[in-house]
């Protein structure tokens, strides 16, 4: 009887405002790699990378469902590589952390996401790479999660994902 | 500064005896939880609204497990802020405190009301709240002395608002420290580690001793039984009466009165 009445004070949320922080690492010589960051098909950041680190930071409203983050890498063409005394210089781009709700989430990166590699035509290797957080190639990153985001962290410390 | 001695009477001391002398009953830690929320919620003393904007409601180990875990969901000592005139644990912590009119933009504030430097709300709460709008900050409060105040109007709908912690330590309950969290939204913390993650068979006696007290002592106790004494005692010796059950202001010094109104530890 109390418990009933307890439900109808409380008002339990359905959704949430999330922070999301990415670090991405970058080398160019000639043009700096693109990124596009979307969850679901909502566009939340695009733009190009700076030389060494590029901090990109967003909140978002999540839903208390399923969500897909997804990071567009382009940029990378067989232009963007030379060959200098001796030394390849190319186009690099890497995801050196991500923070959401002030979690950094490394090793779910590591064991949940996946990237998805564009190949051009002198090149071919594995259709989907595992944990991949060093972006080569073009392609794009793939990271699957739910909110409330609490509760998918606890799921995938605990061994339930 | 005011050494205050939290107040017990015979009645407080005996519901402890009772639930050490007779054999307990299991009850399931939703059920514990439920109970303790409609208690905290049945204040007729004082008027806090907007608790169904407050869809989160965890069980703590107390307001001071409540702070921690403020402080740890904060990723470092940095990244949020305190007021002065607050809690000494902040001190200890090395927070002082930024004075109202100059709080950090997007720092997440973390306060005490009722604030027992005045046994009341802060009186430049009207301004922590006007700042804290216009700055983007976030507020969660400490209201672990809410439970032996009366008078106390607060709307937790407040969009500032995020969380508060509830307490009923102040009972004479310190040697179970048990409260809830009511938060608008979760994050990882040690809060909700307890609630989430080891949710059950986690603290049950702890919480089934919690909702054994509650049951027991009416929310208002001490308001409702000590009213009269604490008004006769401020007539008597000039005091003005405050929220707080066993503060009173003596010549413009806030003082702590457990002792005059005979509520120390095994003294009634």
């Amino acid at each position: 009887m109390v418990a009933e009445r307890v439900l109808q004070y409380s008002k339990e949320p359905t959704s949430e405002l999330i922070k999301f922080e990415f670090v991405f690492s970058s080398t160019y010589w000639n043009t700096p790699p693109h990124i596009e960051i979307l969850i679901g098909n909502k566009v939340h950041y695009s733009g190009h990378l700076h030389k060494h680190n590029t901090t990109v930071e967003f909140s978002a409203h999540l839903d208390f469902t399923e969500h897909s983050l997804h990071i567009l890498r382009t940029g990378k063409t067989l232009a963007e590589s030379r060959h200098v005394d001796g030394e390849w210089e190319t186009q690099s781009c890497s995801l050196e952390r991500l923070t959401v709700d002030g979690i950094n989430i490394r090793n779910i990166l590591w064991s949940k996401s996946t990237f998805v590699p564009v190949y051009d035509s002198t090149q071919d290797g594995e259709a989907v790479v595992e944990g991949e957080l060093i972006f080569g190639y073009n392609g794009t990153f793939h990271l699957n999660f739910t909110s409330p985001f609490y509760q998918y962290v606890v799921d995938c410390v605990r061994g339930a994902r | 500064m005011t050494n205050w001695i939290m107040p017990t009477d015979q009645f407080l001391e005996n519901t402890k005896l009772y639930w050490y002398n007779r054999s307990q009953e299991y009850k399931d830690v939703e059920t514990n939880k439920a109970v303790l929320n409609e208690w905290f919620q049945s204040t007729k003393r004082n008027n806090i609204i907007g608790w169904d904007s407050m869809g989160c409601v965890d069980l703590t180990m107390g307001c001071t497990h409540f702070i921690e875990s403020f402080i740890i969901g904060q990723n470092g000592l940095d990244n949020f802020q305190t007021l002065p005139d607050e809690y000494a644990y902040y001190g200890f912590l090395g927070k002082w405190g930024n004075p109202v009119g100059k709080l950090e933009p997007n720092k997440p504030l973390i306060l005490t009301l009722p604030n027992f430097n005045w046994c009341d709300l802060r009186p430049d709460w009207d301004q922590v709240l006007l700042e804290c709008e216009q700055k983007h900050i976030d507020i969660h409060i400490d209201a672990a002395w809410l439970v032996i105040s009366k008078d106390i109007q607060l709307d937790l709908a407040h969009p500032c608002i995020k969380s508060i912690g509830m307490s009923i330590s102040k009972y004479g309950l310190q040697w179970n420290r048990v409260g809830l969290r009511y938060s608008k939204q979760r994050k990882i913390d040690s809060i909700t580690v307890f609630n989430k993650f080891h949710k059950y068979n986690c603290n049950d006696n702890l919480y089934d001793c919690a909702r054994f007290c509650v049951e027991r002592i009416p929310r208002d106790y001490m308001w409702d039984t000590y009213e009269e004494l604490n008004t006769n005692s401020c007539k008597e010796n000039n005091w003005q009466q405050t929220n707080v059950i066993n503060g009173v202001w003596d010549n413009g010094e806030m003082k702590c009165i457990t002792r005059e109104l005979g509520l120390t530890p095994h003294s009634k």
